[in-house]
């Protein structure tokens, strides 16, 4: 299968620490592969990266054969490239459906004249849109809080919604960061349910750091296990379980 | 051009020591607060109130007009800025509000004193010459104050304890917290030294020019070019932007035209906001909240 | 008779801060860019129609200014033209001042803003050959001479900018505004470019501003540079904050009551001493006020309402 992304070496300090010290990843098509490694590892900040959040040092980054290290996040993301965040950043203000109506792209209505002279287009992309959503949010179990405050939802319902924007940008290559953390349990299986779907019926490539075992073990395929900023090591979840290198660091994990 | 070093100076002298004020109450308490301006144009008219409607001597005006001005500093943070402080506020909020306190104490300056311009009454200096300078003794006075001053106020900051708590407040607040640190009286102690270096400006701008009630908030956009300029979150650089901006300007009046003095002093700051937005001395990208926060946050 | 013609003016001058107000709600309200400017973006939309209307003989002021001369060339052309000139002058003046400022952080914004708004006015007051300076512009004609069907334009050009900014809520473009608003790094990751957003967002606010510049020029028939101080935006604000923030209805409500206050609510109260005491207890008064609505109801009075989605669809 195709190589959909790859990361090669990258490198990124600040404030005197290393944050990511040669790390490199290769993504094939339509598999679902786990990121995991102690806090502090640089999970978060390689996505940051990859995001377009602040660039590398050193190292490229390429999507679909083209190189986006350097690009803006909204430009990454018009590419195909989705993150979530570690902490859920709602949009706190504005609803349930106004935090998910915002992901899809091409929205006619987001260019200011249009918005004004051609509201018959824009309201039907709308309904197109909402509809897409609401089945979406049906599955995610968010549809009772759609006209709820962002703001006002709980930890694990936040998770949701975070997913549930970034599944609405209709991505390639989707990467998620700590996906089930402060989700209970039946929301983490909503969620694992909600993944391997995406990937079986659209296509959707992931990328997710982890630390749940069970998400890990039963969801992913390949491994990169990450510390320090570097490779530790990668491969199926056998190899991984028994590497002694993993389970130095992992005591416990 | 010994015209443009010696009004270059003087505008030097004026900007200074409020730019340094600004700059460590900006960095101390994360706020921008922009009563700033108009408590420049209080601790003009409280020395004023000394000199002229008590008819103390220049220095001691000067010196309770400081005292005054600190506490009308520490007033306002007390009854306005610390309780929203305390609700955790929006930045954007805070600054709002303290233009509207600002707009309050200008208009109650201009119901006590009225709209005319006034002068300090203080014995008619007479020119000398030093070196390529030719100035008033009110005017050596000046200069050589505000550079006294912000030296004494830069050892402060290195070797005080104050200094030290200031400094640890401004890098990490939370931290400071943790290790017992009031916060609070950093914050007012801060304040205090703010306000009165805005005082002395404002003492300055009057000796120089007129005390007038729009002076503080006039000058204020000026005092935030030199900070810019500079590098916020520097107080070396509030004092080295102050330098830049004064000759920009002074040399803008002398070889373009007087009245657009001021828009020199705008466009170095735009200038320096497109071209290295942290200012000339200033440490990591500030201005651009996406970093910021990014850099802040956890590294996992 | 009288009482009329007062509540006419003062409905008219409501009227056009209103306008203000709508245009810093799409500003700051939705996309929070704080723009402290708004008395300048107002001059220029005012000067542009004051220029392209007024007389040709009253813009050369050589008693006046001291000097002779003015723009070479008899403008004189109708409200509409001032009017679009206006709009269109404010816009690109809002887009080169945007190119720079928009990529500061807000608070830094917020100060910029001042900036620009002391430019423009340094701008006025110095450049004699365009607007005459202190004297201003003088004899500018009102569109159809009576003030009451004037009223009416204002009015109507009020719910045309109402309209505008109650339809960018509603419209995908107010989403992407507000999400920048609330945080721009997810916006960003959503695919929706920040810059264009705040961009597009001040442009327009900022022709709105002008437009509104230009009813009041013809309004008020003569304008000078002294009246487009920091004071008059931060009337805006204030009334903006108090009535309530984000949402237009309220934003009407603080006009009145701010405006309508500030501008005459004090006429019958006998006059405390010298000319300036009143203005300037009129001007504490609103301080005060913004500072206690802040402290203790920052929504304002009537607060942003979310919306539900059966409603918008």
């Amino acid at each position: 299968m195709a190589t959909i992304f790859n990361a090669n070496d990258i490198y990124l300090h600040f404030g005197g620490i290393r944050a990511l010290d040669g790390f490199s990843i290769e993504l094939e098509e339509k598999t679902i592969t786990a990121i995991i490694g102690p806090n502090g590892a640089g999970k978060t900040t390689f996505f940051n990266v990859a995001g377009g959040i602040y660039p590398a040092d050193r190292g490229e980054i390429y999507f679909k054969g083209e190189r986006i290290d350097g690009l803006r996040p909204d430009q990454i993301c018009l590419k195909g490239l989705t993150r979530t965040f570690q902490i859920a950043r709602e949009l706190g203000e504005m609803t349930v459906w106004e935090n998910v109506m915002l992901a899809p792209k091409n929205q006619v209505g987001e260019k200011a004249f249009s918005a004004l002279l051609k509201w018959g287009a824009v309201k039907r992309q709308e309904k197109g849109n909402w509809q897409k959503i609401e089945s979406l949010l049906n599955d995610m179990g968010l549809y009772e809080e759609r006209n709820e405050l962002a703001k006002n939802l709980s930890a694990g319902k936040r998770k949701m919604l975070e997913i549930s924007r970034a599944i609405m940008t209709e991505p390639e290559l989707l990467m998620l960061d700590e996906p089930t953390a402060g989700a209970t349990v039946d929301e983490t299986k909503a969620i694992m349910k909600a993944i391997e779907r995406l990937r079986a019926e659209k296509g959707i490539t992931f990328l997710v750091v982890e630390h749940k075992m069970e998400v890990i073990m039963n969801l992913c395929n390949p491994i990169y296990v990450m510390y320090y900023g570097r490779n530790l090591a990668n491969g199926d979840p056998e190899t991984i379980q028994t590497d002694k290198h993993v389970l130095e660091v992992y005591l416990g994990g | 051009m010994d015209e443009l070093l010696s009004y270059g100076l003087l505008t030097f002298a004026t900007l200074a020591l409020p730019a340094l004020g600004l700059c460590l109450a900006i960095k101390v308490t994360k706020y921008f607060n922009l009563t700033y301006g108009d408590i420049i144009t209080a601790g003009a008219f409280l020395t004023l109130l000394c000199n002229l409607t008590f008819g103390l001597p220049m220095v001691i005006s000067l010196i309770i007009g400081m005292a005054f001005t600190a506490a009308l500093g520490v007033f306002l943070h007390k009854t306005i800025f610390k309780p929203l402080m305390d609700l955790k506020v929006n930045p954007l909020t805070l600054l709002v509000v303290s233009l509207g306190a600002g707009f309050v104490v200008r208009n109650l300056i201009l119901i006590g004193w009225g709209p005319q311009p006034f002068q300090f009454s203080i014995p008619l200096a007479r020119a000398k010459h030093i070196g390529p300078l030719f100035l008033t003794t009110n005017q050596i006075f000046i200069i050589l104050t505000c550079i006294l001053v912000a030296v004494g106020v830069f050892l402060m900051l290195r070797y005080t304890q104050l200094g030290r708590l200031m400094r640890a407040t401004s890098d990490n607040p939370e931290l400071s917290e943790i290790r017992g640190i009031s916060i609070e009286r950093v914050y007012v102690y801060t304040w205090i030294i703010a306000c009165a270096l805005a005082a002395l400006g404002g003492v300055f701008m009057g000796v120089l020019g007129t005390i007038k009630s729009g002076m503080g908030i006039g000058v204020l956009v000026t005092i935030f070019a030199c900070l810019i300029v500079g590098g916020i979150d520097n107080p070396y650089g509030a004092v080295f932007g102050a330098l830049i901006i004064a000759f920009a300007m002074e040399a803008t009046a002398i070889w373009i035209s007087p009245p657009y003095k001021v828009i020199a002093a705008y466009l170095l700051m735009i200038i320096i906001l497109l071209v290295k937005p942290s200012g000339l001395l200033g440490g990591e990208k500030i201005q651009w909240k996406y970093f910021l926060g990014f850099l802040r946050s956890r590294q996992s | 008779m009288e009482i009329f013609s007062w509540i006419l003016t003062i409905a008219t001058i409501v009227a056009i801060y209103s306008i203000l107000g709508l245009a810093l709600n799409i500003h700051f309200g939705y996309t929070n860019l704080p723009n402290f400017g708004i008395a300048g973006f107002f001059a220029v939309g005012a000067y542009a129609s004051a220029i392209l209307t007024a007389p040709h003989r009253f813009r050369e002021m050589e008693i006046f200014a001291g000097f002779a001369g003015g723009m070479p060339g008899r403008f004189e052309y109708p409200f509409i033209i001032g009017l679009i000139a206006a709009i269109v002058f404010a816009a690109i003046v809002g887009f080169l001042i945007g190119i720079p400022l928009l990529r500061l952080r807000e608070d830094y914004l917020a100060v910029a803003s001042i900036g620009v708004a002391e430019a423009i006015h340094y701008f006025a007051l110095n450049e004699l050959w365009l607007t005459t300076g202190s004297a201003g512009i003088r004899l500018i004609p009102m569109p159809t001479g009576n003030r009451y069907l004037f009223f009416i334009i204002v009015l109507l050009i009020l719910a045309v900018v109402f309209w505008i900014t109650q339809r960018f809520y509603r419209a995908p473009v107010g989403r992407v505004w507000r999400g920048v608003r609330e945080d721009e790094v997810i916006t960003s990751s959503l695919g929706k470019s920040i810059f264009n957003a705040r961009m597009w967002s001040w442009v327009v606010g900022c022709a709105i501003m002008g437009a509104a510049g230009s009813l009041w020029a013809h309004y008020a028939m003569a304008i000078q540079p002294g009246e487009f101080v920091p004071t008059t935006t931060f009337l805006v604000w204030i009334f903006v904050m108090v009535g309530g923030l984000r949402n237009n209805w309220g934003i009407l409500l603080g006009a009145v009551l701010i405006i309508g206050f500030f501008e005459q609510g004090t006429r019958f109260l006998p006059a405390l001493g010298a000319p300036y005491i009143m203005p300037a207890i009129r001007h504490i008064a609103v301080g005060l006020l913004l500072i206690l609505v802040i402290r203790f109801r920052p929504q304002g009075v009537i607060p942003e309402r979310a919306s539900r989605i059966e409603a918008h669809i």
